[in-house]
């Protein structure tokens, strides 16, 4: 794809033959992908195959130790000031019980890098925070500290710290791990719902496909190297999903049959 | 009989007051990023390192607090980067520095052997000989710690929450995580004076773990911290000048009490513990 998406909008997110090696094992190899403004990712595979390691390429923790990452046209540790329109949830983080900090407190962490040094935040930031958790319906929750919320409140302030400025990409690792299962299906929809209305980029890393395939507008299947990338319905029915998961093969044939509904743009398969 | 108020006529007592004061408004503020990014064993491990600094200063000849806020700095920065860059947790990283260079303390009193009794004043502080070059030079200490925390205060809240997230956000979290080490360094070295080498992590420690158990907030930990720290200075100083007992040993028995008092009053307590 040349770094180009569909329609010659520039991709948000571009990676072109990324390998990674860690401590002397390959995690990654020749990843190539790209992904266009406004979509929604699901970076599936099995445990270890190197999911989180990816979004830790995207968000410049890891550099790749072959190929090339661009994000909003840069590398990401090039993006400066422009650091400011990612957000990142990371995988599920239990803080202790007695962090000494509200829910408003989280999310206004997330506004620092806008503040500016030494300032204080003004009644703009306190409006932008108290604007996402009524958003994220927390609204009632903004004084409680963060050690008492539920696995799925937590989630939902994780995501409000990282959309509390003008966020164009958002990257979350494992986002419903430690939330029950009615509270999933909110999560997504309120992923869905900030992806509609405010045009986000969204990259979601899961192990579990079923509800992932029904809100993402693509698949991307990593064991390694990147197995198939596509459709939702495409991915699910592709044989390269089988092979990527291996053992875990039948549980996907027995998952093709329903959950691939979520209807959006194909997309290119890059192998 | 002499009170303690009494002797503030004098200018040792004076200045003893006023570095005590300077010493515990840094102590607690830094206290409180001590206690949110878990680093009580990094101003205790940096603190004894301190050992080594104060005898290469006494046995070189030039100014042991001098010398030991160079091997407290190089502590905390060999701490950071030994952690980062590594195989092993930041607990061994501190556990390897702070020995190896109390071992460069004991060796070189072992050779000289001829300065015990200066060396007995640091390691137990003397807060009482603080001379006025020293208070000056307490007061740029703390001018230069608490204008880093300041300035860099809510970016160091973040990253004290989660380093990773903070960095990505465009925050220069390592730089601040080092920044961190080194004011607990400068911190030290001014503890020493007050409460020496064995007792100055009491400083960094126990104040923000007293308003932990009282408040659930980091505003009210910070307030709490502050004051803990003020009246565990000024009443140490007071009981140790009444009753002639060492001030370094007096005011950290006074911020145990305020912290154990804390623990038994605290709301927080899981219940039947």
């Amino acid at each position: 794809m040349n770094g180009q998406a569909q329609d010659g909008v520039a991709p948000m997110v571009v990676l072109n033959g990324v390998d990674l090696v860690l401590e002397g094992r390959e995690v990654l190899s020749g990843i190539t992908f790209s992904l266009a403004p406004g979509r929604f990712l699901g970076l599936i595979g099995p445990n270890g195959a190197g999911k989180t390691s990816c979004l830790k390429v995207i968000l410049g923790l890891y550099r790749p130790t072959r190929g090339t990452v661009r994000v909003l046209g840069v590398p990401p540790w090039e993006l400066g000031r422009k650091a400011h329109h990612i957000g990142y949830v990371p995988q599920r983080y239990l803080p202790e019980r007695w962090a000494p900090f509200s829910a408003f407190d989280v999310v206004m962490m997330g506004r620092s890098c806008c503040i500016g040094l030494g300032r204080r935040p003004s009644r703009k930031d306190r409006d932008a925070v108290n604007d996402i958790l009524e958003r994220l319906e927390l609204g009632g929750l903004a004084d409680h500290p963060i050690g008492s919320l539920s696995g799925g409140q937590l989630q939902r302030v994780m995501i409000a710290r990282a959309m509390c400025r003008k966020t164009h990409l958002l990257l979350l690792d494992e986002p419903t791990e430690g939330v029950d299962l009615p509270h999933q299906e909110q999560l997504y929809r309120l992923l869905k719902g900030l992806q509609m209305e405010r045009g986000l980029t969204l990259i979601t890393v899961s192990h579990d496909v079923s509800m992932l395939s029904g809100y993402a507008d693509e698949l991307a299947c990593i064991n390694r190297t990147l197995h198939v990338h596509g459709h939702p319905r495409e991915v699910l029915e592709s044989h390269d999903l089988g092979r990527a998961y291996a053992c875990e093969f039948d549980f996907f044939s027995h998952h093709r049959q329903g959950h691939a509904h979520h209807a959006g743009h194909s997309h290119d398969h890059e192998h | 009989m002499t009170g303690p108020f009494d002797l503030l006529a004098f200018d040792f007592m004076q200045r003893a007051l006023a570095a005590g004061l300077l010493v515990s408004v840094l102590c607690s503020a830094v206290s409180l990023f001590v206690l949110l990014k878990r680093m009580a064993f990094a101003g205790i491990g940096i603190s004894h390192a301190a050992l080594g600094g104060v005898s290469l200063g006494l046995f070189t000849g030039v100014s042991p607090l001098g010398a030991a806020l160079g091997v407290c700095v190089a502590a905390a920065v060999g701490i950071g980067l030994i952690t980062r860059h590594g195989r092993m947790g930041e607990d061994t990283a501190i556990g390897i520095l702070s020995t190896t260079l109390m071992a460069l303390g004991v060796v070189l009193v072992g050779l000289a052997g001829t300065y015990q009794g200066e060396l007995f004043s640091y390691l137990f502080g003397n807060i009482l000989a603080v001379s006025p070059g020293q208070l000056t030079a307490l007061g740029v200490v703390a001018v230069l710690v608490l204008g880093f925390l300041a300035l860099f205060f809510k970016e160091l809240l973040f990253v004290a929450f989660d380093e990773e997230v903070a960095q990505v956000t465009g925050i220069p979290a390592r730089v601040l995580y080092y920044g961190l080490l080194v004011a607990i360094a400068f911190t030290v070295v001014a503890a020493i004076q007050v409460v020496g080498v064995i007792l100055a992590s009491a400083l960094l420690v126990i104040p923000a773990a007293v308003g932990q158990q009282l408040a659930t907030n980091w505003r009210g930990i910070l307030l709490i911290s502050l004051g803990t720290g003020v009246l565990s200075v000024v009443a140490g100083l007071a009981l140790s000048a009444w009753w002639d007992l060492a001030s370094g040993g007096t005011i950290v028995l006074v911020l145990g009490a305020l912290f154990f008092s804390a623990f038994l009053l605290s709301p927080h307590r899981r219940p039947g513990s």
